[in-house]
């Protein structure tokens, strides 16, 4: 896989900076600055920012560690799914699996993919920070599965956020899936499309 | 007529923080989420400066200045650049700069409120 690193660097450095910029301005409202900006609702919500960019560049240092490790391999999605929303805080994501088996395996490595199902939650927390219940829903047909992610607004995400789907969409591509993030009448959705693992004697044999 | 300053930037919370620590100050600030919101903002000899941010979604913040010196009065006002483009990602955006009254240009991660504030302070005065 031919692994973007210049655009990798670039959303890391514009998040190294929001991150920054967010920290200073909690700092200055917080000490003895004149200049007083802020409302304690402004600085609870920048904290909650601020802790969302930080796991968000966490989990991207994490995929770019995993990047020669984006082989052909299989991973239940229901677990990776586990995984990336078990450790939110304030935030209730649900998960409902009715429509598919318990048992779905995709192409891709458990952890990566948890990884980007976590970068989507921040993301689309990150765009409505009040959003408190998220659901995650997966949907199975043919050869493919997608994972349904709602329960926020749709509030004219920034380019920034869109340029963090758009790397995760690319990276998704290497186990032959694909990202969409779509505003449904002032709801964001966002849906990742993965390739069930069934399909890989198929792409060997090609 | 007291001028106000048009403080175009694409994250919300960040220019609220900024409209308020102005108004803290005495100083009537009118925010722009993007493009098009900071063109319908927009008031030819009403602005002592604009603060604006470079990455503003499909159209970015040195398009808009193009934009704006198009319309009648645009040549009157000063831009004081405030991203979080490095500044390597700036240099390479040069030419795009050539001919706009830009009297400055910062990092977001580097400067605190108070500088912020003392820095619109001083560019709106150089005006």
């Amino acid at each position: 896989m031919l692994f973007d690193y210049d655009y990798f660097n670039f959303i890391l450095s514009e998040l190294v900076g929001r991150i920054a910029s967010d920290q200073l301005i909690i700092e200055d409202a917080l000490g003895p600055s004149d200049i007083k900006a802020t409302t304690p609702r402004l600085i609870k919500t920048l904290v909650k920012r601020n802790k969302l960019n930080i796991d968000l560049a966490s989990q991207l240092l994490f995929i770019s560690r995993q990047i020669g490790d984006f082989s052909i391999r299989t991973a239940n999605l229901v677990e990776a799914i586990a995984l990336a929303e078990s450790s939110f805080q304030g935030v209730t994501v649900r998960i409902s699996t009715d429509r598919v088996k318990p048992l779905v395996d995709v192409m891709g490595e458990v952890r990566a993919i948890s990884s980007i199902i976590r970068i989507i939650l921040d993301v689309i927390i990150l765009e409505d920070l009040r959003a408190k219940d998220l659901s995650i829903g997966l949907r199975r047909r043919g050869d493919y599965v997608t994972v349904r992610v709602g329960g926020s607004q749709a509030l004219s995400a920034n380019q920034f956020l869109k340029d963090v789907v758009d790397f995760v969409d690319k990276l998704i591509k290497t186990y032959g899936g694909s990202i969409r993030f779509v505003n449904y009448q002032g709801q964001r959705v966002v849906f990742i499309r993965m390739q069930l693992s069934n399909q890989i004697p198929l792409l060997y044999n090609k | 007529m007291k001028k106000s300053v048009l403080i175009v930037e694409d994250d919300a919370l960040l220019a609220e923080v900024y409209q308020k620590s102005l108004k803290a100050e005495g100083i009537s600030a009118v925010v722009a989420n993007d493009f098009f919101d900071a063109l319908a903002e927009f008031r030819p000899g009403q602005h002592s400066l604009i603060v604006l941010d470079i990455m503003l979604g499909e159209k970015n913040g040195f398009e808009l200045l193009k934009t704006l010196r198009r319309q009648p009065g645009g040549d009157r006002f000063s831009v004081m650049i405030v991203t979080g483009l490095n500044t390597d990602e700036l240099n390479m955006n040069k030419e795009l700069m050539v001919g706009l009254n830009i009297v400055g240009i910062y990092t977001k991660s580097q400067f605190s409120i108070a500088q912020f504030v003392g820095l619109v302070k001083h560019h709106s005065r150089a005006k």
